[in-house]
């Protein structure tokens, strides 16, 4: 009997186009988005010349001077910083900055100034490199001051060299950090979530007074407790297979790297879908709401757990752990998707194993709450 | 106006899975609001990353200069020497870049040899880039004084350092109107997306029942014309899509009221929001054709709404897309619609007559053209398909009656 109920549930599982949905289809379709989307934002930063304007107007000694390093700043090849257009008014920048055709102009009148739009990243950079103009010219002055004989041709290289780094990278941790990995964990932990809709289907076909096959089970002689056992089973047991499915294409067809601590990937898999299982029972088994309110209820709590854990804005898990920590310890998806995190970037296994025994606890008491309100029910009339 | 009525009830009856959704929508808008700020730009600023210094030398004049310059163009945390919170900080940019001085590097800079700084950084990050370029900046100033200047003390190499690089570079920012950053800016990006999702519900729910083909026999014998029966199921959907933007729209407004600023830069939002409106309909329409049960209409609305959304710039910002993904993105009415949006942000206080006549606000107004040509698409494709599925007979094929 138990058996016969349990493969029963696993068929019933495949034939449920919801719930194939939700959990095999919905996943490896958003997973797909987020490479497409997201591909980019790992790439190394690539520096694009800015393109910028300068005002050329017959002036001092000063103004050859800095025409000459701009210049030589725009002249195409590697170490290109400007894309430059040189103009004979102040008038035409003006309109090619109104345009947005340049993020900005210089105009040399006692010293070159920086007149620009508005505040970004290019415009920094521009005026960090006139900073460096006027800097340089500062020390060559105090030099002069100080020794006459050190202002030499190799002491202007020198000073005009920016090219030695004094930093390297390094990682610490077992890989280097990723922009976007933890939009793919927060996405495998809203699918663990997602087994909630086998737990619904579990309670709904298993409670006399939501569906007949229910009513039928109840007046059946085998104990409700193997009932209820083999079918949440059979539901577990399909929803974990859509899971392995999800995961492996993610890591096969997409090339997500999760990391070399495989086993420990699974098991975590295997875990958070109990508590997936689970909470969707336990909230289908305390309402008498039409399955379709409770389904829409089980996709939006999934989609909240999972919002609160990054999966559509990145590092807000991070603020809530900091500012709501009680928040972000009761929400399951965030505690699966940083027991993954623990496993691919920390190299002790504290975290991961505290992430795990808080999911299990979550697991034994939603399972506990169900057992209480499944058992031993009684109807006037259904 | 039967059927109108019948429209309208079919939605009551289904409101509270649809208001599952707008509740859900506006509680992670209040959330969203608490995590993010406006600002007002009237003046040039330089960007400000942040960083983190974690010393395992001793504190030296090197160490505290080096701190003193990078203070003054970025902003320091405060971080433990502690892998965990390390690896954390890097991961979720809390520190654009993290520098780790090796023991003895005090030592390495007065003997001339100096060893390199460590850091870490997320892939890809300008904010890391141009930190790493503040701190070679600073080191190799230093490094050429100190050679320079041998018999110089280090502490006043440091100062005479931080000195130069304290020099500034005049900079003006030219006629700029006030251009404020809007602080409902993220709200009016992600009612883009809840706004898709409902209306796909909304238009499906209504045309799954109207379309049954039990129903349209019994209506196609109707006195009432087919044309005004369409015309009563289009004016109903109309009719409850817009009290739902509606409503949306006053959440917003009561949401955000202290920062909000009714100027004609918020009307073109709510106008732009309005338009989007309408290629939602579209859409859904469009879907509505195809759709046949409540599991189907799940399917439509959330893989619909969630593509458009990662692809048109929703969720993840237009300039973090690659060059391959915008390519499809133009496609999408959710692009133009997020273009248009971040447009009317940056142009600041604009009047009916600029908006009409400005050059540089072409893009606004080419923006809605593109969304209402969108909206007029989708639902001619629709209109046709549904047409042509009325010829085939596709749609009573399935059909038993009493007869057969």
């Amino acid at each position: 009997m138990f058996w016969q109920i349990y493969f029963s549930r696993i068929k019933r599982s495949i034939h449920t186009k919801d719930i194939l949905f939700w959990t095999l289809l919905f996943p490896i379709f958003l997973s797909t988005m987020f490479k497409l989307a997201l591909s980019s934002l790992d790439d190394e930063f690539v520096f694009s010349p800015i393109p910028v304007a300068l005002v050329e107007i017959e002036g001092t000694n000063g103004q050859k001077s800095f025409n000459t390093v701009v210049e030589g700043l725009a002249k195409e090849g590697e170490g290109q910083l400007l894309n430059l257009t040189i103009i004979a008014t102040q008038q035409e920048a003006d309109e090619l900055l109104e345009e947005e055709e340049i993020d900005g102009y210089f105009l040399y009148e006692d010293q070159p100034k920086l007149i620009v739009k508005n505040s970004s990243f290019s415009q920094t950079i521009l005026k960090n490199f006139l900073d460096q103009y006027l800097q340089i010219i500062d020390s060559m002055e105090r030099t002069a001051d100080v020794q006459q004989e050190l202002l030499t041709e190799d002491f202007f290289e020198r000073l005009t060299d920016m090219e030695k780094e004094y930093s390297m990278e390094r990682i610490i941790g077992i890989e280097s950090p990723s922009n976007v990995f933890y939009y793919y964990l927060a996405l495998l932990g809203m699918l663990c979530m997602y087994g909630s809709f086998q737990g619904l289907e579990s309670v709904v076909s298993i409670q006399a007074n939501l569906s007949a096959n229910g009513a039928r089970l109840t007046a059946s002689p085998t104990r409700k407790w193997k009932l209820v056992l083999a079918d949440m089973l059979g539901g577990y047991t399909s929803h974990i297979f859509c899971v392995f499915i999800a995961l492996f294409y993610m890591i096969f067809v997409l090339g997500i790297d999760f990391g070399s601590r495989f086993i420990h990937v699974l098991s975590v898999c295997l875990l958070g879908s109990i508590v997936g299982v689970a909470f969707g029972a336990a909230i289908s088994c305390t309402s008498n709401l039409k399955y379709s309110v409770k389904s829409g209820i089980m996709v939006v709590t999934s989609l909240i757990f999972s919002f609160l854990s990054g999966l559509m804005i990145s590092g807000i898990n991070y603020l809530i752990a900091k500012n709501l920590p009680v928040l972000a310890w009761i929400n399951p998806v965030n505690r699966i998707a940083d027991a993954f995190y623990a496993l691919y970037y920390y190299e002790t296994y504290e975290f991961f194993w505290m992430n795990m025994a808080v999911l299990a606890s979550m697991a034994l008491l939603l399972i506990c709450f169900t057992s209480i309100f499944v058992r031993r029910k009684s109807y006037d009339y259904i | 106006m039967i059927i109108f009525k019948t429209g309208v009830k079919i939605i009551r009856k289904n409101a509270l899975t649809l208001s599952i959704y707008i509740v859900a929508f506006l509680m992670l808008s209040i959330f969203i609001d608490q995590f993010s700020n406006s600002s007002s730009i009237v003046e040039f600023a330089e960007i400000r990353p942040s960083f983190s210094l974690i010393n395992r030398d001793e504190e030296s004049e090197v160490i505290s200069g080096l701190k003193r310059f990078l203070t003054t163009r970025a902003d320091e945390v405060v971080l433990e020497d502690d892998q965990k919170i390390l690896i954390d900080a890097n991961v979720y940019g809390t520190s654009d870049c993290i520098f780790l001085i090796p023991d003895g590097f005090s030592q390495s800079v007065i003997s001339g040899e100096m060893m390199m700084l460590e850091k870490l950084s997320a892939r890809g990050s300008s904010d890391a880039y141009w930190m790493s370029g503040l701190v070679d900046q600073y080191l190799h100033v230093f490094e050429i004084y100190h050679e320079m200047l041998p018999d110089v003390e280090i502490e006043e190499i440091s100062e005479m350092v931080l000195e130069n690089l304290s020099i500034d570079a005049e900079v003006e920012m030219k006629n700029t109107p006030e251009t404020k950053k809007i602080a409902f800016l993220s709200f009016f990006e992600k009612l883009g997306y809840i706004t898709l999702m409902l209306m796909i519900l909304i238009v499906s729910t209504v045309m799954m029942s109207v379309q049954r083909p039990e129903l349209r026999m019994r209506n196609l014998s109707s006195p009432v014309s087919n044309k005004n029966q369409n015309l009563q199921i289009m004016l109903c959907i109309f009719f409850v899509c817009l009290v739902a933007w509606f409503f949306l729209i006053v959440s917003g407004i009561l949401l955000h009221r202290e920062a909000l600023v009714f100027d004609f830069q918020f009307l073109l939002i709510v106008v732009n929001s309005f338009v989007f409106l309408l290629v939602s309909i579209g859409v859904a329409f469009l879907v509505s054709v195809f759709i046949k049960g409540s599991s189907a209409q799940n399917f439509a609305a959330n893989i619909i709404s969630l593509a458009f959304s990662f692809l048109g710039g929703i969720f993840i910002p237009l300039d973090f897309l690659g060059e391959q993904v915008l390519r499809i993105s133009r496609f999408l009415p959710t692009y133009w619609y997020v273009t248009v949006l971040h447009r009317i942000n940056d142009a600041g206080k604009i009047d009916f007559i600029s908006f009409l006549e400005a050059r540089n606000l072409m893009d606004i107004r080419n923006g809605m053209m593109m969304q209402i040509g969108f909206a007029v698409t989708f639902f001619i494709v629709g209109l046709a398909v549904s047409r042509v599925k009325l010829q085939t007979g596709h749609d009573f094929s399935t059909i038993k009656t009493q007869i057969n």
